[in-house]
């Protein structure tokens, strides 16, 4: 077993790789961006070099060699939890699993296999608010892809009934407006942008919506013919870390939230002053845990880490993965475990990206 | 200590489990076919470790109690026993609710059988 490990290709990429990193600490450039992604998933860690380029997409998002090679490893990844889902799917059919398996294929733009996922798991659980998000998103997505208006408009629907069954649905609405601002009538995606902002107040991407639409409204009343809003809700990822944050700052057991990529770098905490947790050095303790963690879950061949839950006296610490982010969450005890993975869950099962 | 291990292995989801010292020398094992007892060993120290300096770097009182990793194809349970850790390897789908009777019961038993 140890031989693996002294694999001299496998030492010479470790190497590699945390000069790569110190280089990328320096100068956060594009070409060290990809020289550290390549490198991580030579080693195995293809949620990390993922994580990179997510990014890199974002600073630098006209370079063709970051979209592609996110492109490739994200495919990779997608078929091997799409294969570990559906086995699981046919053992034990769980609703969660089969949005998710939707969402994966509609990630990798296999649209068809998604929306024919989302009817078998529909005639099993015919009620659910998240298969009919899920199947909104597959078509909004491919109606901004074919600009089929027969998709828009059962993009619509589907939509629509998501939050017929779950009322505080926020991210079916932001989809709703996105996609209503592309097809109008103009009246209903301001409609959808209101509500937004009503039930998810401290949206950022309802303000926006909001702005955008009302600002759109006026100058098309003047000049007929301004376009429709650029913005659409294929990368929100940002606004659910930030609805996250939002939630937990509003929970008083909650004495801290951090925030941040898996390269150690802060993306936003929180902190309240408090007896259980020293505030120095809090982020640097949190990330190298949380380095730990998932390093183990590596070593252990257990796959990618997707919640840890520490239990002390009286306190708790916990850790999950949310949009290729890591947030970890320390709290008094009387935040329940059971709290804490029902708030995960439902931002992990609707964060997908593409 | 080894029959209580194999007695917990029988639960739905659980794949092998442990007892090792705080050092991360195991005491009794009982793993599956695929899982080598010094290589838990190691990784779950290092993950104690890992876990005790996070909570020395903020100062948190009281003391640890379990540790529940939740991951894509598994999960890793061990919980504080006093002198030593018990280690609980499962399947991804195991049932933390239904699982934790016969572990607490099995963390019970060990304490039980030491002071005896």
């Amino acid at each position: 077993m140890f031989l693996a490990f002294l694999n001299p290709l496998r030492i010479a990429n470790y190497f590699r790789l945390s000069v790569a990193m110190e280089r990328y600490r320096k100068h956060p450039d594009q070409d060290e961006t990809l020289a550290v992604a390549r490198l991580l998933a030579k080693v195995g860690d293809r949620s990390g070099a993922l994580s990179y380029l997510r990014n890199g997409r974002k600073r630098f998002p006209a370079s063709p060699e970051i979209q592609q090679l996110y492109a490739k490893l994200w495919a990779q990844s997608a078929a091997a939890e799409i294969r570990s889902l559906e086995r699981g799917w046919r053992s034990q059919p769980r609703v969660e699993d089969a949005a998710r398996l939707v969402e994966l294929h509609r990630s990798v733009r296999n649209f068809d296999v998604a929306i024919r996922t989302a009817e078998e798991a529909e005639a099993k659980f015919p009620d659910s608010w998240l298969l009919k998000l899920a199947v909104g998103k597959t078509l909004y997505h491919r109606f901004l892809v074919s600009r089929n208006a027969e998709d828009g408009k059962r993009a619509a629907e589907a939509l629509r009934q998501a939050r017929t069954i779950k009322s505080d649905c926020s991210r079916a609405l932001v989809y709703l407006t996105a996609l209503l601002a592309e097809t109008g009538p103009r009246s209903d995606a301001i409609a959808a942008a209101e509500e937004l902002a009503r039930i998810a107040p401290h949206s950022t991407q309802a303000q926006s919506f909001r702005q955008k639409l009302t600002g759109a409204s006026a100058a098309s009343t003047a000049a007929p013919e301004a376009g429709p809003p650029a913005q659409t809700a294929a990368d929100s990822d940002e606004e659910l870390t930030s609805l996250l944050l939002a939630e937990l700052r509003q929970i008083p057991e909650v004495c801290a939230t951090i925030i941040f990529h898996p390269d150690g770098g802060p993306v936003r905490q929180h902190f309240v002053p408090n007896e259980l947790f020293a505030a120095e050095n809090c982020q640097q303790a949190v990330a190298s845990l949380a380095a730990g963690l998932h390093g183990a879950a590596e070593r252990m061949g257990i796959g990618r880490l997707n919640t840890c839950v520490v239990e002390g006296d009286p306190w708790w610490i916990y850790l999950a993965e949310v949009a290729g982010k890591s947030v970890v969450i320390l709290a008094r005890k009387g935040f329940k475990s059971s709290a804490f993975e029902r708030l995960m869950n439902r931002f992990m099962t609707e964060t997908v990206t593409l | 200590m080894k029959e209580i291990l194999q007695a917990l292995n029988q639960e739905v989801g659980i794949k092998g489990s442990m007892v090792i010292t705080p050092d991360g020398i195991m005491v009794s094992a009982a793993l599956g076919p695929d899982l080598e007892e010094d290589r838990v060993a190691a990784i779950v120290s290092s993950l104690l470790v890992s876990v005790r300096r996070c909570l020395s770097d903020l100062q948190t009182p009281g003391k640890l109690v379990s540790c529940i990793l939740n991951a894509h194809q598994g999960k890793i349970l061990f919980f504080d026993m006093g002198n030593s850790f018990l280690v609980v390897v499962g399947q991804s789908d195991i049932k933390l609710d239904a699982s934790v009777v016969p572990i607490r019961s099995a963390i019970h038993r060990i304490k039980n059988r030491r002071v005896a």
